[in-house]
Protein backbone atom coordinates (compact mmCIF):
# COMPACT_ATOMS: atom_id res chain seq x y z
CA UNK A 1 0.00 0.00 0.00
CA UNK A 2 2.72 2.38 0.83
CA UNK A 3 4.83 1.33 -2.18
CA UNK A 4 1.81 2.71 -4.09
CA UNK A 5 1.83 5.97 -2.04
CA UNK A 6 5.40 6.76 -3.32
CA UNK A 7 4.75 5.88 -6.81
CA UNK A 8 1.69 8.06 -6.62
CA UNK A 9 3.82 11.08 -5.12
CA UNK A 10 6.46 10.26 -7.88
CA UNK A 11 3.38 10.49 -10.74
CA UNK A 12 2.46 13.63 -8.89
CA UNK A 13 5.83 14.96 -9.09
CA UNK A 14 6.00 14.64 -13.23
CA UNK A 15 2.60 16.28 -13.70
CA UNK A 16 3.64 19.12 -11.69
CA UNK A 17 6.93 19.39 -13.64
CA UNK A 18 5.03 19.25 -16.88
CA UNK A 19 2.36 22.26 -15.14
CA UNK A 20 4.90 24.55 -13.85
CA UNK A 21 7.11 24.21 -17.83
CA UNK A 22 3.85 25.58 -19.14
CA UNK A 23 3.13 28.50 -16.41
CA UNK A 24 4.76 31.60 -15.93
CA UNK A 25 4.87 35.44 -17.48
CA UNK A 26 5.06 33.60 -20.71
CA UNK A 27 2.19 30.91 -20.33
CA UNK A 28 2.26 28.23 -23.02
CA UNK A 29 -0.09 25.43 -24.14
CA UNK A 30 0.71 21.94 -23.94
CA UNK A 31 1.17 21.98 -28.07
CA UNK A 32 2.99 24.69 -27.85
CA UNK A 33 5.36 22.76 -25.89
CA UNK A 34 5.71 19.95 -27.60
CA UNK A 35 6.39 22.14 -31.12
CA UNK A 36 9.18 23.75 -29.39
CA UNK A 37 10.55 20.42 -28.18
CA UNK A 38 10.52 18.91 -31.44
CA UNK A 39 12.22 22.41 -33.02
CA UNK A 40 14.58 22.34 -30.28
CA UNK A 41 16.02 19.02 -31.46
CA UNK A 42 15.17 19.14 -35.29
CA UNK A 43 16.74 22.95 -35.32
CA UNK A 44 13.62 23.80 -37.73
CA UNK A 45 12.86 27.15 -38.27
CA UNK A 46 10.74 29.52 -36.06
CA UNK A 47 8.88 32.85 -36.44
CA UNK A 48 10.28 35.41 -33.75
CA UNK A 49 7.62 35.16 -31.37
CA UNK A 50 8.48 31.10 -30.99
CA UNK A 51 11.52 31.71 -31.39
CA UNK A 52 11.92 33.97 -28.09
CA UNK A 53 9.72 31.34 -26.26
CA UNK A 54 12.09 28.39 -26.88
CA UNK A 55 14.86 31.27 -25.75
CA UNK A 56 12.68 31.39 -22.13
CA UNK A 57 12.25 28.02 -21.69
CA UNK A 58 15.57 26.63 -22.22
CA UNK A 59 17.52 29.45 -20.72
CA UNK A 60 14.78 30.74 -18.04
CA UNK A 61 11.99 28.26 -16.91
CA UNK A 62 14.53 24.85 -17.29
CA UNK A 63 17.27 26.00 -15.25
CA UNK A 64 14.95 27.38 -12.86
CA UNK A 65 12.80 24.10 -12.04
CA UNK A 66 15.77 22.10 -11.92
CA UNK A 67 17.42 24.37 -9.45
CA UNK A 68 13.83 24.22 -7.81
CA UNK A 69 13.56 20.60 -7.42
CA UNK A 70 17.03 20.16 -6.60
CA UNK A 71 17.02 22.25 -3.67
CA UNK A 72 13.45 21.43 -2.34
CA UNK A 73 14.56 17.59 -2.34
CA UNK A 74 18.17 18.42 -1.28
CA UNK A 75 16.38 20.28 1.38
CA UNK A 76 13.66 17.49 2.34
CA UNK A 77 15.81 14.56 2.04
CA UNK A 78 18.81 15.93 4.02
CA UNK A 79 16.27 17.55 6.78
CA UNK A 80 14.33 13.36 7.05
CA UNK A 81 18.13 11.85 7.11
CA UNK A 82 19.05 14.56 9.77
CA UNK A 83 15.43 13.85 12.16
CA UNK A 84 16.31 10.11 12.24
CA UNK A 85 20.43 10.44 12.83
CA UNK A 86 19.37 12.49 15.98
CA UNK A 87 16.51 11.10 17.12
CA UNK A 88 14.74 14.14 16.89
CA UNK A 89 11.64 15.26 14.50
CA UNK A 90 12.05 18.56 15.40
CA UNK A 91 15.27 18.93 13.80
CA UNK A 92 16.39 20.63 10.58
CA UNK A 93 19.14 20.50 8.23
CA UNK A 94 20.92 23.80 9.59
CA UNK A 95 20.91 21.96 13.24
CA UNK A 96 24.81 21.65 13.15
CA UNK A 97 25.24 25.15 11.95
CA UNK A 98 25.65 25.00 7.81
CA UNK A 99 22.99 27.35 7.19
CA UNK A 100 24.71 29.83 9.75
CA UNK A 101 27.51 29.11 8.17
CA UNK A 102 26.92 30.10 4.83
CA UNK A 103 25.40 32.78 5.52
CA UNK A 104 28.84 33.98 7.07
CA UNK A 105 30.64 33.27 4.16
CA UNK A 106 28.16 34.80 1.51
CA UNK A 107 28.77 37.93 3.63
CA UNK A 108 32.07 37.27 3.66
CA UNK A 109 32.03 37.47 0.16
CA UNK A 110 29.62 40.24 -0.50
CA UNK A 111 31.06 42.90 2.08
CA UNK A 112 35.11 42.18 1.84
CA UNK A 113 35.45 40.57 -1.78
CA UNK A 114 32.71 42.18 -3.36
CA UNK A 115 32.56 39.50 -5.70
CA UNK A 116 29.80 37.29 -6.18
CA UNK A 117 31.77 33.77 -7.22
CA UNK A 118 33.67 34.53 -3.96
CA UNK A 119 30.09 35.02 -2.28
CA UNK A 120 29.10 31.53 -3.91
CA UNK A 121 32.86 29.56 -3.02
CA UNK A 122 32.68 31.44 0.36
CA UNK A 123 28.89 30.63 1.42
CA UNK A 124 29.69 26.77 0.68
CA UNK A 125 33.19 26.67 2.05
CA UNK A 126 32.12 28.22 5.34
CA UNK A 127 28.75 25.94 5.47
CA UNK A 128 31.05 23.10 5.75
CA UNK A 129 33.46 24.66 8.23
CA UNK A 130 30.48 25.46 10.54
CA UNK A 131 29.76 21.85 10.59
CA UNK A 132 32.91 20.62 11.01
CA UNK A 133 33.61 23.00 14.02
CA UNK A 134 30.47 21.66 15.51
CA UNK A 135 32.09 17.77 14.71
CA UNK A 136 35.30 19.06 16.47
CA UNK A 137 33.30 20.58 19.69
CA UNK A 138 31.77 16.94 19.74
CA UNK A 139 34.71 15.28 18.78
CA UNK A 140 36.15 16.31 22.62
CA UNK A 141 33.65 14.51 24.70
CA UNK A 142 33.35 11.02 24.48
CA UNK A 143 29.97 9.82 26.18
CA UNK A 144 26.25 10.71 24.55
CA UNK A 145 27.67 11.78 21.53
CA UNK A 146 24.51 12.61 19.97
CA UNK A 147 23.58 15.60 22.74
CA UNK A 148 27.23 17.31 22.27
CA UNK A 149 27.08 17.42 18.90
CA UNK A 150 23.79 19.12 19.32
CA UNK A 151 25.44 21.56 21.48
CA UNK A 152 28.36 21.91 19.34
CA UNK A 153 26.35 22.73 16.47
CA UNK A 154 24.45 25.83 18.45
CA UNK A 155 27.73 27.10 19.77
CA UNK A 156 28.88 26.67 15.78
CA UNK A 157 25.96 28.10 14.61
CA UNK A 158 25.28 30.96 17.03
CA UNK A 159 29.18 31.67 16.21
CA UNK A 160 28.39 32.26 12.92
CA UNK A 161 25.09 34.31 13.10
CA UNK A 162 27.31 36.97 15.48
CA UNK A 163 30.12 37.15 12.83
CA UNK A 164 27.00 37.76 10.45
CA UNK A 165 25.54 40.11 12.61
CA UNK A 166 28.83 42.11 12.85
CA UNK A 167 29.25 42.01 8.71
CA UNK A 168 25.99 43.59 8.29
CA UNK A 169 26.83 46.59 11.19
CA UNK A 170 29.97 47.11 9.15
CA UNK A 171 28.73 46.74 5.51
CA UNK A 172 28.22 49.50 3.81
CA UNK A 173 24.03 50.58 3.93
CA UNK A 174 23.52 51.61 0.07
CA UNK A 175 24.69 48.39 -1.20
CA UNK A 176 26.05 45.79 0.34
CA UNK A 177 23.63 45.59 3.31
CA UNK A 178 20.54 45.19 0.95
CA UNK A 179 22.46 42.63 -1.58
CA UNK A 180 23.37 40.46 1.88
CA UNK A 181 19.60 40.88 3.26
CA UNK A 182 18.46 40.06 -0.45
CA UNK A 183 21.19 36.85 -0.23
CA UNK A 184 19.78 35.95 3.16
CA UNK A 185 16.15 35.63 1.76
CA UNK A 186 17.03 33.14 -0.87
CA UNK A 187 15.96 33.59 -4.72
CA UNK A 188 15.49 31.55 -7.59
CA UNK A 189 16.40 34.67 -9.96
CA UNK A 190 20.30 33.89 -9.41
CA UNK A 191 20.45 30.52 -10.52
CA UNK A 192 22.15 29.99 -13.05
CA UNK A 193 23.48 27.25 -15.60
CA UNK A 194 26.76 27.19 -15.25
CA UNK A 195 26.46 26.69 -11.56
CA UNK A 196 23.60 24.12 -11.91
CA UNK A 197 25.55 22.41 -14.33
CA UNK A 198 28.69 22.17 -11.34
CA UNK A 199 26.23 21.22 -8.25
CA UNK A 200 23.80 19.10 -10.22
CA UNK A 201 25.58 16.04 -10.44
CA UNK A 202 26.71 16.29 -7.12
CA UNK A 203 23.57 16.86 -5.97
CA UNK A 204 21.71 14.36 -7.29
CA UNK A 205 24.13 11.76 -6.05
CA UNK A 206 24.04 12.73 -2.44
CA UNK A 207 19.92 12.51 -2.94
CA UNK A 208 19.88 9.18 -4.49
CA UNK A 209 22.88 7.96 -1.81
CA UNK A 210 20.49 9.77 1.12
CA UNK A 211 17.36 7.77 -0.27
CA UNK A 212 18.96 4.77 -0.67
CA UNK A 213 20.02 4.72 3.21
CA UNK A 214 16.86 3.64 4.68
CA UNK A 215 17.29 0.70 6.54
CA UNK A 216 20.10 1.89 8.34
CA UNK A 217 18.76 5.01 8.53
CA UNK A 218 15.83 3.44 10.59
CA UNK A 219 18.39 1.16 12.79
CA UNK A 220 20.52 4.13 13.49
CA UNK A 221 17.55 6.24 14.44
CA UNK A 222 16.67 3.52 17.73
CA UNK A 223 19.59 5.39 19.30
CA UNK A 224 23.49 4.04 19.13
CA UNK A 225 23.27 1.11 21.59
CA UNK A 226 20.81 -0.81 19.40
CA UNK A 227 22.12 0.43 16.43
CA UNK A 228 25.64 -1.21 17.49
CA UNK A 229 23.89 -4.52 18.95
CA UNK A 230 21.97 -4.98 15.27
CA UNK A 231 25.71 -5.01 14.10
CA UNK A 232 26.05 -1.59 12.30
CA UNK A 233 29.72 0.17 12.24
CA UNK A 234 27.06 3.03 14.09
CA UNK A 235 30.38 6.13 13.93
CA UNK A 236 30.87 5.68 10.73
CA UNK A 237 27.52 5.09 9.39
CA UNK A 238 26.39 7.86 11.39
CA UNK A 239 29.20 10.30 10.49
CA UNK A 240 28.75 9.34 7.05
CA UNK A 241 25.08 9.78 6.68
CA UNK A 242 25.43 13.42 8.55
CA UNK A 243 28.11 14.90 6.10
CA UNK A 244 25.96 13.84 2.90
CA UNK A 245 23.44 15.92 4.27
CA UNK A 246 25.64 18.62 5.55
CA UNK A 247 26.75 18.32 2.03
CA UNK A 248 23.74 18.61 -0.06
CA UNK A 249 22.39 21.62 2.32
CA UNK A 250 25.84 23.55 1.57
CA UNK A 251 24.73 22.89 -2.08
CA UNK A 252 21.13 24.23 -1.86
CA UNK A 253 22.60 27.37 0.07
CA UNK A 254 24.96 27.80 -3.32
CA UNK A 255 22.01 27.00 -6.01
CA UNK A 256 19.43 29.72 -4.03
CA UNK A 257 20.81 30.91 -0.63
CA UNK A 258 18.69 30.47 2.43
CA UNK A 259 15.45 28.81 2.11
CA UNK A 260 14.34 27.92 6.08
CA UNK A 261 11.48 25.41 7.32
CA UNK A 262 11.17 23.31 3.68
CA UNK A 263 13.88 20.62 5.53
CA UNK A 264 11.71 20.88 8.93
CA UNK A 265 8.22 20.87 7.28
CA UNK A 266 8.24 18.12 4.50
CA UNK A 267 9.60 15.07 6.34
CA UNK A 268 6.47 15.56 8.79
CA UNK A 269 4.09 16.28 5.79
CA UNK A 270 5.56 13.42 4.19
CA UNK A 271 6.04 11.20 7.43
CA UNK A 272 2.15 11.71 8.00
CA UNK A 273 1.47 10.87 3.80
CA UNK A 274 3.70 7.91 4.28
CA UNK A 275 4.15 6.39 7.85
CA UNK A 276 7.97 7.15 9.36
CA UNK A 277 9.77 4.12 7.69
CA UNK A 278 12.32 5.58 5.99
CA UNK A 279 13.07 3.65 3.56
CA UNK A 280 9.72 5.21 1.90
CA UNK A 281 10.12 8.09 3.90
CA UNK A 282 13.41 9.58 2.47
CA UNK A 283 12.42 9.12 -0.89
CA UNK A 284 9.15 10.42 -0.86
CA UNK A 285 10.53 13.73 1.27
CA UNK A 286 12.80 14.27 -2.03
CA UNK A 287 10.14 13.62 -4.31
CA UNK A 288 7.54 15.60 -2.08
CA UNK A 289 10.39 18.65 -1.31
CA UNK A 290 11.03 18.97 -5.02
CA UNK A 291 7.05 18.98 -5.45
CA UNK A 292 6.38 21.36 -2.91
CA UNK A 293 9.29 23.83 -4.14
CA UNK A 294 7.61 23.90 -7.52
CA UNK A 295 4.51 24.99 -6.67
CA UNK A 296 5.63 27.42 -4.91
CA UNK A 297 7.95 28.87 -7.07
CA UNK A 298 5.48 28.45 -9.88
CA UNK A 299 3.02 30.91 -7.65
CA UNK A 300 5.13 33.46 -7.17
CA UNK A 301 6.91 33.87 -10.38
CA UNK A 302 3.23 33.72 -12.30
CA UNK A 303 1.10 35.77 -9.37
CA UNK A 304 3.78 38.96 -8.71
CA UNK A 305 5.68 40.95 -11.58
CA UNK A 306 8.53 41.16 -9.55
CA UNK A 307 11.41 38.97 -8.60
CA UNK A 308 10.13 37.76 -4.73
CA UNK A 309 12.51 36.27 -2.43
CA UNK A 310 11.16 32.51 -2.29
CA UNK A 311 12.71 32.03 1.35
CA UNK A 312 9.97 34.00 2.51
CA UNK A 313 7.07 32.03 0.46
CA UNK A 314 8.34 28.73 1.44
CA UNK A 315 8.29 30.00 5.52
CA UNK A 316 4.78 31.61 4.61
CA UNK A 317 3.65 28.35 2.84
CA UNK A 318 5.27 25.83 4.99
CA UNK A 319 4.23 26.67 8.36
CA UNK A 320 0.73 26.87 7.72
CA UNK A 321 1.09 23.30 6.54
CA UNK A 322 3.65 22.48 9.28
CA UNK A 323 0.49 22.96 11.85
CA UNK A 324 -2.18 21.75 9.67
CA UNK A 325 -0.30 18.20 9.80
CA UNK A 326 0.37 18.83 13.23
CA UNK A 327 -3.19 19.04 13.73
CA UNK A 328 -4.28 16.18 11.56
CA UNK A 329 -1.79 13.71 13.38
CA UNK A 330 -3.65 14.58 16.66
CA UNK A 331 -1.11 16.97 17.75
CA UNK A 332 2.13 14.37 17.87
CA UNK A 333 4.71 13.62 15.33
CA UNK A 334 3.84 9.77 15.43
CA UNK B 1 30.66 -19.97 24.52
CA UNK B 2 31.83 -16.58 26.06
CA UNK B 3 34.45 -16.76 28.55
CA UNK B 4 35.76 -13.74 30.53
CA UNK B 5 39.15 -13.96 32.01
CA UNK B 6 39.97 -11.17 34.68
CA UNK B 7 38.02 -8.43 33.65
CA UNK B 8 38.38 -5.05 35.74
CA UNK B 9 36.63 -2.48 34.48
CA UNK B 10 36.04 1.55 35.97
CA UNK B 11 34.61 4.55 34.45
CA UNK B 12 36.85 6.93 36.40
CA UNK B 13 40.14 6.06 37.74
CA UNK B 14 40.16 4.93 41.15
CA UNK B 15 36.39 3.58 41.34
CA UNK B 16 36.65 0.17 39.88
CA UNK B 17 32.87 -1.54 39.02
CA UNK B 18 33.80 -4.57 38.37
CA UNK B 19 36.95 -5.92 40.38
CA UNK B 20 38.94 -9.29 38.47
CA UNK B 21 35.90 -11.59 37.21
CA UNK B 22 36.19 -14.96 35.52
CA UNK B 23 33.07 -16.75 34.14
CA UNK B 24 32.15 -19.04 31.50
CA UNK B 25 29.05 -18.75 29.89
CA UNK B 26 28.15 -21.98 27.32
CA UNK B 27 25.32 -21.50 25.08
CA UNK B 28 22.20 -22.93 25.77
CA UNK B 29 21.45 -21.96 29.33
CA UNK B 30 20.03 -19.28 30.77
CA UNK B 31 21.59 -17.23 33.37
CA UNK B 32 20.47 -14.60 35.92
CA UNK B 33 22.65 -12.08 37.11
CA UNK B 34 21.55 -10.58 40.84
CA UNK B 35 22.95 -7.85 42.67
CA UNK B 36 21.78 -4.89 44.13
CA UNK B 37 21.95 -1.35 42.26
CA UNK B 38 25.52 -0.23 41.30
CA UNK B 39 27.18 -3.27 41.88
CA UNK B 40 28.17 -3.82 37.95
CA UNK B 41 25.28 -6.07 36.19
CA UNK B 42 24.81 -3.56 33.40
CA UNK B 43 28.37 -2.66 33.00
CA UNK B 44 29.29 -6.38 32.66
CA UNK B 45 26.38 -6.74 30.08
CA UNK B 46 27.63 -3.85 28.16
CA UNK B 47 31.15 -5.31 28.00
CA UNK B 48 30.02 -8.67 27.05
CA UNK B 49 28.27 -6.39 24.39
CA UNK B 50 31.26 -4.66 23.48
CA UNK B 51 29.64 -1.17 24.23
CA UNK B 52 32.29 -0.54 26.55
CA UNK B 53 36.40 -0.83 25.88
CA UNK B 54 37.84 -3.54 28.10
CA UNK B 55 41.39 -2.18 29.38
CA UNK B 56 41.79 -4.62 31.65
CA UNK B 57 41.10 -8.43 31.17
CA UNK B 58 39.39 -10.32 28.22
CA UNK B 59 36.44 -11.56 26.61
CA UNK B 60 36.47 -14.09 24.59
CA UNK B 61 33.31 -15.34 22.06
CA UNK B 62 34.36 -19.07 21.12
CA UNK B 63 37.53 -18.50 21.96
CA UNK B 64 38.35 -15.40 19.62
CA UNK B 65 39.03 -11.99 21.91
CA UNK B 66 35.74 -9.37 21.29
CA UNK B 67 38.16 -6.88 20.04
CA UNK B 68 39.09 -8.91 16.84
CA UNK B 69 35.82 -9.27 15.73
CA UNK B 70 33.86 -6.67 13.90
CA UNK B 71 30.36 -5.84 14.99
CA UNK B 72 29.08 -7.60 12.45
CA UNK B 73 30.83 -10.72 13.08
CA UNK B 74 29.96 -9.85 17.11
CA UNK B 75 26.52 -9.35 16.85
CA UNK B 76 25.36 -11.69 14.94
CA UNK B 77 26.35 -14.23 17.74
CA UNK B 78 25.43 -12.03 20.35
CA UNK B 79 21.95 -10.18 20.18
CA UNK B 80 20.78 -7.26 23.03
CA UNK B 81 16.89 -6.89 23.98
CA UNK B 82 17.08 -3.63 25.29
CA UNK B 83 14.83 -2.45 28.94
CA UNK B 84 11.76 -0.85 27.69
CA UNK B 85 12.48 1.83 25.52
CA UNK B 86 10.01 4.12 23.91
CA UNK B 87 11.61 5.37 20.67
CA UNK B 88 11.65 8.40 18.69
CA UNK B 89 9.29 7.10 15.32
CA UNK B 90 6.60 4.90 15.63
CA UNK B 91 7.54 2.15 13.06
CA UNK B 92 5.62 -0.72 12.09
CA UNK B 93 5.76 -3.58 14.22
CA UNK B 94 7.05 -5.57 11.69
CA UNK B 95 9.78 -3.08 10.51
CA UNK B 96 10.61 -3.02 14.09
CA UNK B 97 11.59 -6.58 13.67
CA UNK B 98 12.89 -6.50 9.94
CA UNK B 99 15.71 -4.07 11.80
CA UNK B 100 17.58 -7.10 12.93
CA UNK B 101 17.97 -8.34 9.36
CA UNK B 102 19.98 -5.46 8.23
CA UNK B 103 23.31 -6.18 8.15
CA UNK B 104 22.36 -9.72 6.22
CA UNK B 105 20.83 -7.64 3.59
CA UNK B 106 22.84 -5.01 2.29
CA UNK B 107 20.91 -3.58 -0.70
CA UNK B 108 18.07 -0.78 -0.65
CA UNK B 109 14.89 -3.78 -0.34
CA UNK B 110 14.79 -6.90 2.37
CA UNK B 111 14.57 -10.27 0.45
CA UNK B 112 11.26 -11.87 0.74
CA UNK B 113 13.45 -14.86 3.04
CA UNK B 114 14.09 -11.66 5.24
CA UNK B 115 10.24 -10.88 5.67
CA UNK B 116 10.09 -14.69 6.19
CA UNK B 117 12.43 -15.14 9.41
CA UNK B 118 10.88 -11.65 10.72
CA UNK B 119 6.88 -13.63 10.22
CA UNK B 120 8.52 -16.51 11.87
CA UNK B 121 10.43 -14.86 14.65
CA UNK B 122 7.17 -12.86 15.78
CA UNK B 123 5.15 -16.35 15.19
CA UNK B 124 7.96 -17.54 17.51
CA UNK B 125 6.88 -15.07 20.38
CA UNK B 126 3.04 -15.28 19.08
CA UNK B 127 3.34 -11.56 18.34
CA UNK B 128 2.58 -11.96 14.51
CA UNK B 129 -1.13 -10.77 14.18
CA UNK B 130 0.51 -7.64 15.75
CA UNK B 131 2.56 -7.45 12.54
CA UNK B 132 1.33 -4.00 10.83
CA UNK B 133 0.42 -2.85 14.31
CA UNK B 134 2.63 0.55 15.45
CA UNK B 135 5.17 -0.18 17.33
CA UNK B 136 4.65 2.90 20.04
CA UNK B 137 1.36 1.87 20.37
CA UNK B 138 1.77 -1.55 22.02
CA UNK B 139 2.33 -2.03 25.71
CA UNK B 140 5.35 -2.42 27.55
CA UNK B 141 5.38 -6.33 27.25
CA UNK B 142 4.39 -6.56 23.75
CA UNK B 143 7.12 -4.06 23.11
CA UNK B 144 9.56 -6.88 24.87
CA UNK B 145 8.43 -9.38 22.84
CA UNK B 146 9.24 -7.90 19.76
CA UNK B 147 12.23 -6.69 21.03
CA UNK B 148 13.00 -10.58 21.00
CA UNK B 149 11.78 -11.33 18.14
CA UNK B 150 13.97 -8.75 16.28
CA UNK B 151 16.76 -10.54 18.20
CA UNK B 152 15.50 -13.80 17.12
CA UNK B 153 15.43 -12.37 13.35
CA UNK B 154 18.76 -11.06 14.06
CA UNK B 155 20.02 -14.97 14.45
CA UNK B 156 21.86 -14.44 17.42
CA UNK B 157 22.60 -17.30 19.57
CA UNK B 158 23.27 -15.28 22.94
CA UNK B 159 20.51 -12.78 24.02
CA UNK B 160 21.25 -10.47 26.39
CA UNK B 161 18.83 -8.25 28.56
CA UNK B 162 19.11 -5.89 30.83
CA UNK B 163 16.17 -6.10 33.45
CA UNK B 164 13.53 -7.59 31.29
CA UNK B 165 10.61 -7.49 33.45
CA UNK B 166 10.81 -3.89 34.56
CA UNK B 167 7.94 -1.84 33.85
CA UNK B 168 6.01 -4.86 33.37
CA UNK B 169 2.52 -5.73 35.61
CA UNK B 170 2.71 -8.65 37.56
CA UNK B 171 1.55 -10.88 34.96
CA UNK B 172 3.09 -10.33 31.84
CA UNK B 173 6.46 -10.48 33.76
CA UNK B 174 5.93 -14.12 34.38
CA UNK B 175 4.09 -14.29 30.62
CA UNK B 176 7.58 -12.96 29.78
CA UNK B 177 9.48 -15.45 31.53
CA UNK B 178 7.91 -17.81 30.21
CA UNK B 179 8.27 -16.76 26.91
CA UNK B 180 12.10 -16.76 27.85
CA UNK B 181 12.21 -20.59 28.74
CA UNK B 182 10.23 -22.12 26.05
CA UNK B 183 12.70 -20.39 23.87
CA UNK B 184 15.61 -21.59 25.66
CA UNK B 185 13.78 -24.74 25.14
CA UNK B 186 14.64 -24.30 21.49
CA UNK B 187 18.39 -23.06 21.96
CA UNK B 188 19.01 -19.58 22.47
CA UNK B 189 20.64 -18.69 25.84
CA UNK B 190 19.90 -15.75 27.87
CA UNK B 191 22.17 -13.55 29.87
CA UNK B 192 19.48 -11.44 31.97
CA UNK B 193 20.10 -8.93 34.98
CA UNK B 194 16.99 -9.61 37.25
CA UNK B 195 15.77 -8.01 40.86
CA UNK B 196 13.78 -10.99 41.97
CA UNK B 197 15.13 -13.68 43.15
CA UNK B 198 11.77 -15.52 42.64
CA UNK B 199 12.43 -14.92 38.62
CA UNK B 200 15.88 -16.74 38.88
CA UNK B 201 14.21 -19.43 40.62
CA UNK B 202 11.57 -19.19 37.85
CA UNK B 203 13.54 -19.22 34.84
CA UNK B 204 15.88 -22.25 36.31
CA UNK B 205 19.11 -22.58 34.99
CA UNK B 206 22.32 -20.55 36.79
CA UNK B 207 22.31 -17.82 38.88
CA UNK B 208 25.08 -15.24 39.41
CA UNK B 209 24.96 -12.74 42.34
CA UNK B 210 27.37 -9.59 42.05
CA UNK B 211 28.33 -7.48 44.89
CA UNK B 212 30.19 -4.51 44.68
CA UNK B 213 31.67 -5.99 41.13
CA UNK B 214 32.58 -9.37 42.73
CA UNK B 215 30.75 -12.67 41.73
CA UNK B 216 29.80 -13.65 45.21
CA UNK B 217 28.22 -16.67 44.25
CA UNK B 218 27.94 -18.87 40.89
CA UNK B 219 25.72 -22.08 40.34
CA UNK B 220 22.27 -23.58 39.60
CA UNK B 221 19.93 -21.20 40.65
CA UNK B 222 18.04 -23.45 43.51
CA UNK B 223 21.34 -23.53 45.11
CA UNK B 224 22.48 -20.64 44.81
CA UNK B 225 19.11 -18.57 45.73
CA UNK B 226 18.87 -19.05 49.25
CA UNK B 227 17.37 -16.93 51.52
CA UNK B 228 20.83 -16.69 53.49
CA UNK B 229 22.48 -15.78 49.91
CA UNK B 230 20.06 -12.88 48.93
CA UNK B 231 19.94 -11.69 52.79
CA UNK B 232 23.98 -11.20 52.56
CA UNK B 233 23.51 -10.04 48.99
CA UNK B 234 20.72 -7.01 49.18
CA UNK B 235 21.80 -6.46 53.63
CA UNK B 236 18.85 -7.53 54.40
CA UNK B 237 18.11 -7.66 58.18
CA UNK B 238 17.17 -11.47 59.76
CA UNK B 239 13.67 -12.92 59.13
CA UNK B 240 12.99 -9.91 56.24
CA UNK B 241 12.58 -12.63 53.49
CA UNK B 242 11.63 -16.02 52.89
CA UNK B 243 12.42 -17.96 49.85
Amino acid sequence: MRKYRLCLILLLLIATVFITLLTGRYPLSLSDLGELVAAFFTTAELDPARREALFVLTHIRIPRILAAMLVGAGLSVSGAAYQAMFLNPLVSPGILGVLAGASFGAGLGIVVFRSWAATQILAFGFGCAAVGLSLFFASFFRRNSLMVLLLGGMISGSLFTAFTSLLKFVADPNQQLPELVYWLMGSFARVDTTILLWVGLPMVMLIVYLCAQGKVTNVLSMGDEEALSMGICVKRTRLSIILAATLLSAFTVLLTGIIAWVGLVIPHIMRFVVGPNNRVLLPASAFGGAMFMLITDAVVRSVFTAELPIGVFTSLVALPLFVLSLAINKGGWR
Amino acid sequence: MIRIDHLSFAYEKYRPVLHDISLCLPAGEIVSILGPNGCGKSTLLKIILGFLQVKRGMVFLDDRDICDLTEKQLHKRLSYVPQMHSGTFNYQVLDVVLMGRTTESPWYRFRSEDYDIARAALKQVRMEHHAHRPYLHLSGGERQLVLIARSLAQGGVFFIMDEPVSGLDYGNQFHLLQTLKDLSGQGVSFILTTHHPQHALYLGGRALLLKSGKIIADGPSEQVVTTGNIRDLYQLPEGFIQI
